[in-house]
């Protein structure tokens, strides 16, 4: 960038820096759980900021959405869940070691003469000796710093694709050059990317089900006003914003993407506020939504061969309103996934009841929770 | 005929479309879909095979971009031949899944056809790609749809998949890593144009880095020796047929992604001489296939057994890259298909022995023999290639491999083969002999095996702690979390459809076998050509 920065502007991209590396900091060394989900959204905020000050908005917005929104409030929704057992104390490495809730269920390798410690991420090292720990450490460090090295020093030869797509971008149909490689030039990574998405669900949705602790019921609502409130006043304008993303994306930054983390957003507000129920158990239409994009795709993609030869060529003179409709349709479905896999969190395999205790902090969601852990209203849900 | 490489995966992802929405109306439907549109994918991959022979390889532009602004697909020897493995395995799993699913994952199959449309899709877009980065998106695919297949087996299974999804991102990690520093360097993604431009860079920091990358992740996602942790636990409590369908092809392709890098990427002289990665591959391999074999003999759960030797058995086809002559490599490539089939075989009979009898503990197969003797023969067929012993597919894969060492004047690898089919031998054989014993009185009675759960019957070999039934092992029936496989069906041979791959397998180890004079001229000859030259 040749432009010379104000001081002004070199102390906002001081602060955000400084503040990136010390959240990440705190983050991984606090043992306070719910510290470190509140602290993992405001990273994923400034790291938002930080897109912005490097002038990527849609990455900006992407990360405001999905790090910093869905994937907050899915934290916030497994602390809560954790609490709601007993088992979200503050880090305690003897009581909290991650083998901890899967002892249970995976004593049976030791009659085999395996070790049995079949935690979660057990590769032994996590709970080794501290020299063995520091020297891990120390060598995974190397290597980050050895791989951050050799990337300053790259050569300086600038990538001669962006020229590539600058020439070619007036054939695209479209003159936001992201959107150009997003959906024309390599739309087959794009497709890909969406089926990736689908199979997160299907992944998701094939383990045990969630105890759905997140889903409310319609009539507790109005215990709650604010978040009935708040969803009522975002999610239109979420809606508005989504479709402009949707539109905007074909001359700048913007599009599917974008869009449908914004929804998808609107939509984890609506289902928190007990405005709508669990995807999976809705009308089989918002279901097939999910897979839609996928199918949108490849029906544009594998429709246009006749006329063009090839696999997801479009047809000259068709390309931008193609595009806008792959776009929303994708939008669409992006939606409906992340929202999906927002509802339908897989159980924490099973805790012995001796285990869960009263929620000493309370249910973040203003429910009343029985002895053994279970939402009074909904007895038989819990087990 | 010049679509065959679009087709292949796109009717794949279509299929899990088709079978995603036909499973929401009717789980028959679904299904349908996905047997339809494998069973087209395999048709299809077939005619790819075919044109390759005749007419040569067929380079596509999907969008009627050229590389490298666009995505380049290449249907090449290379590729043709591994389509033709992972369709091949994947009609055969998708004939046996259901009876199966219904029996060990009831009210889970409605996800498990479209994953395993995705899976297919995934492996089959690696194998044809042309292009690095559209490599990594196909390989997650690939590897989220597997963590799906695989998660919902017995109790153990999501921790056990759990962290082979924690191996598997640091693996596709680096692999990405490796991508974006090829890209800074050479400016472009496409495997041809980088195969051009890298020479004048291979003295470049960032290239090498990149390099070495690229092919640790990869060796990750094949389990390389020692970065296998995550697969026996995997495959061990895996449902059978997730088990038959991945432990044969999924990492399999991982290896080919990595001879893909060092025949068409990377120049051979480049990875075997500026940078020995061959040689080092070659040598973790030589471990591998000790430390699999032994461990595979210290078992006595049929599944862990096999996924020990699949540790070995993935360290051949290591060992045939590390020795990187023309020998070597026929070895390792003709070995990716005689493990697809022989693995495939046997975890799938596994899963047909756990539908009528609820065991997986080889001492207490007595009988088996005559109780389901075809899938019984095939177990000998596929047990006796494994071995390594002719006609059968298995002998000729360590033959070249055997060639190639004497090529390199390797005699530690040359006497590590043997010394492993010797050991891969006591272990085989110790299930024949057990499959073909007469039962002793009262052991295997059949009614009372049928009556204990499967759960009790898996932790009995030899536990004497006070678990309650049902946390020794295997699926408990009455557990509802787990989707509860039912108690064993009674009943002799394996039902039809379960039993019609198993055969169809058995006959291919010994095709395979007797006619791969025809696949190395034909296939792989060419493939292995630029190190000869």
């Amino acid at each position: 960038m040749g432009i010379p920065m104000t001081p002004l502007e070199w102390g906002l991209d001081a602060t955000v820096a400084l503040l990136l590396v010390g959240l990440a900091g705190r983050i991984l060394f606090t043992r306070d759980l719910f510290e470190a989900t509140v602290l993992f959204i405001a990273f994923g905020l400034t790291l938002s900021l930080a897109w912005v000050r490097l002038g990527a908005a849609n990455v900006a917005l992407a990360e405001a959405a999905l790090g910093a929104g869905v994937t907050g409030a899915l934290f916030l929704t497994a602390f809560h869940r954790l609490a709601r057992r007993g088992l979200a104390h503050p880090l305690d490495r003897q009581r909290y070691r991650a083998d901890e809730l899967h002892d249970r269920s995976s004593r049976g390798r030791a009659d085999r003469g395996d070790d049995p410690k079949p935690a979660l991420l057990d590769v032994g090292i996590l709970h080794g000796p501290l020299w063995l720990r520091a020297s891990m450490a120390l060598a995974g460090l190397a290597v980050t710093g050895g791989i951050a090295a050799r990337l300053l020093t790259l050569a300086d030869r600038p990538p001669s694709l962006p020229i590539l797509v600058e020439a070619h971008l007036a054939e695209t149909g479209v003159s936001n050059p992201v959107t150009a490689v997003l959906l024309n030039f390599r739309a087959y990574d794009t497709l890909l990317e969406v089926a990736v998405l689908v199979v997160a669900m299907i992944a998701v949705g094939s383990l045990d089900r969630g105890s759905r602790a997140f889903v409310r019921d319609p009539e507790e609502l109005e215990e709650d006003p604010v978040l009935d409130a708040l969803s009522r006043l975002v999610v239109p304008l979420a809606g508005v914003a989504a479709v402009y993303l949707v539109w905007v994306g074909s001359h700048g930054p913007g599009g599917a993407f974008q869009a449908g983390a914004l929804l998808a957003g609107a939509g984890v507000l609506l289902v928190a506020a007990g405005l709508m129920g669990p995807v999976t158990e809705g009308a089989a239409p918002i279901r097939a939504l999910a897979v839609m994009g996928l199918a949108i795709f490849i029906a544009v993609g594998a429709g246009s061969m006749p006329w063009t030869g090839s696999f997801l060529a479009y047809p000259p003179g068709t390309e931008y309103g193609l595009i806008l409709l792959v776009e929303a349709v994708l939008a669409l479905s992006i939606a409906v996934v992340l929202i999906e896999l927002f509802v339908d969190v897989p159980a924490v395999p099973h805790v012995d009841p001796a285990l869960a205790k009263v929620d000493p902090t309370g249910d973040p969601l203003g429910r009343r929770i029985s002895p053994d852990g279970a939402v009074i209203r909904n007895p038989d849900e819990e087990r | 005929m010049n679509q065959i490489p679009v087709l292949i995966p796109a009717i794949l992802l279509f299929t899990s479309f088709a079978a995603f929405f036909g499973g929401m109306i009717r789980l028959r439907w679904g299904y349908a879909a996905t047997l339809l549109g494998v069973a087209a994918s395999f048709l299809v991959s077939m005619a790819g095979v075919a044109h390759v022979i005749a007419n040569g390889e067929i380079r596509y532009h999907l969008g009627g971009w050229a590389p490298p602004v666009g995505i380049e697909w290449v249907l090449d020897p290379l590729s043709a031949f591994m389509v033709a493995i992972v369709t091949t395995i994947g009609l055969l799993v998708v004939v046996y899944l259901p009876r199966s699913a219904r029996f060990e994952i009831p009210g889970k199959e409605a996800f498990a056809y479209p994953s395993v449309a995705l899976l297919l899709a995934g492996l089959t877009g690696m194998c044809l790609t042309g292009d690095v980065f559209n490599l990594y998106v196909f390989l997650e695919i690939a590897a989220l749809a597997a963590y799906a297949l695989l998660a919902v087996g017995d109790r153990r299974a999501p921790v056990a998949v759990f962290r082979y999804l924690v191996f598997g991102a640091v693996g596709g990690g680096f692999y990405l890593l490796g991508v974006g520093f090829l890209y800074f360097s050479a400016g472009t993604l496409n495997m041809a144009d980088l195969a051009e431009r890298l020479p004048e860079l291979y003295q470049s920091r960032a290239v090498i880095a990149a390099a070495v990358l690229m092919v640790t992740g990869l060796g990750l996602k094949m389990a390389l020796f020692p970065m296998h942790l995550w697969l026996p636990d995997v495959y061990n409590f895996a449902p059978s047929a997730s088990a038959g369908l991945i432990a044969p092809i999924m990492t399999k392709v991982s290896a080919y992604a990595i001879i893909r890098l060092f025949l068409d990427v990377f120049h051979p002289v480049f990875l075997i001489e500026i940078l020995p990665v061959t040689a080092f591959i070659g040598w973790l391999a030589a471990g591998g296939i000790l430390f699999g074999s032994v461990m595979a003999m210290a078992q006595t759960d049929l599944r862990r057994m096999l996924a020990y030797s699949s540790v070995g058995q993935i360290s051949y086809i290591a060992l045939g890259i590390g020795l990187a002559n023309p020998f070597g490599l026929i070895g390792g490539l003709l070995h990716m298909l005689n493990h697809a089939l022989m693995k495939g075989v046997l975890f799938l009979i596994g899963g047909a022995i756990r539908l009528r009898t609820g065991l997986v503990e080889v001492p207490e197969f007595a009988g088996l023999g005559r109780k389901m003797p075809w899938t019984m023969a095939s177990f000998t067929i596929a047990a006796l290639a494994m071995v390594g012993i002719p006609p059968t597919a298995g002998f000729f894969s360590k033959y070249y491999l055997l060639l190639g060492s004497v090529d390199a004047g390797n005699w530690i690898f040359f006497a590590i083969i043997i010394v492993s089919s010797l050991l891969s031998a006591v272990y085989f054989f110790r299930v024949i002999e057990m499959i073909y014993r007469e039962p002793e009185e009262g052991v295997i009675s059949e009614p009372a095996v049928a009556a204990v759960p499967a759960g009790a019957m898996a932790g009995g070999g030899g536990h004497g702690d006070s678990l309650p039934p049902g946390l020794g092992g295997g699926p408990r029936h009455d557990d509802r979390r787990s989707g509860g496989a039912r108690p064993p069906e009674e009943g002799g041979e394996a039902p039809g459809t379960m039993l019609l791959p198993i055969l169809v397998l058995a006959v291919l180890i010994l095709l395979v076998g007797i006619f791969n004079v025809l696949i190395v001229d034909r296939l792989l000859e060419p493939v292995v050509a630029p190190l000869s030259g």
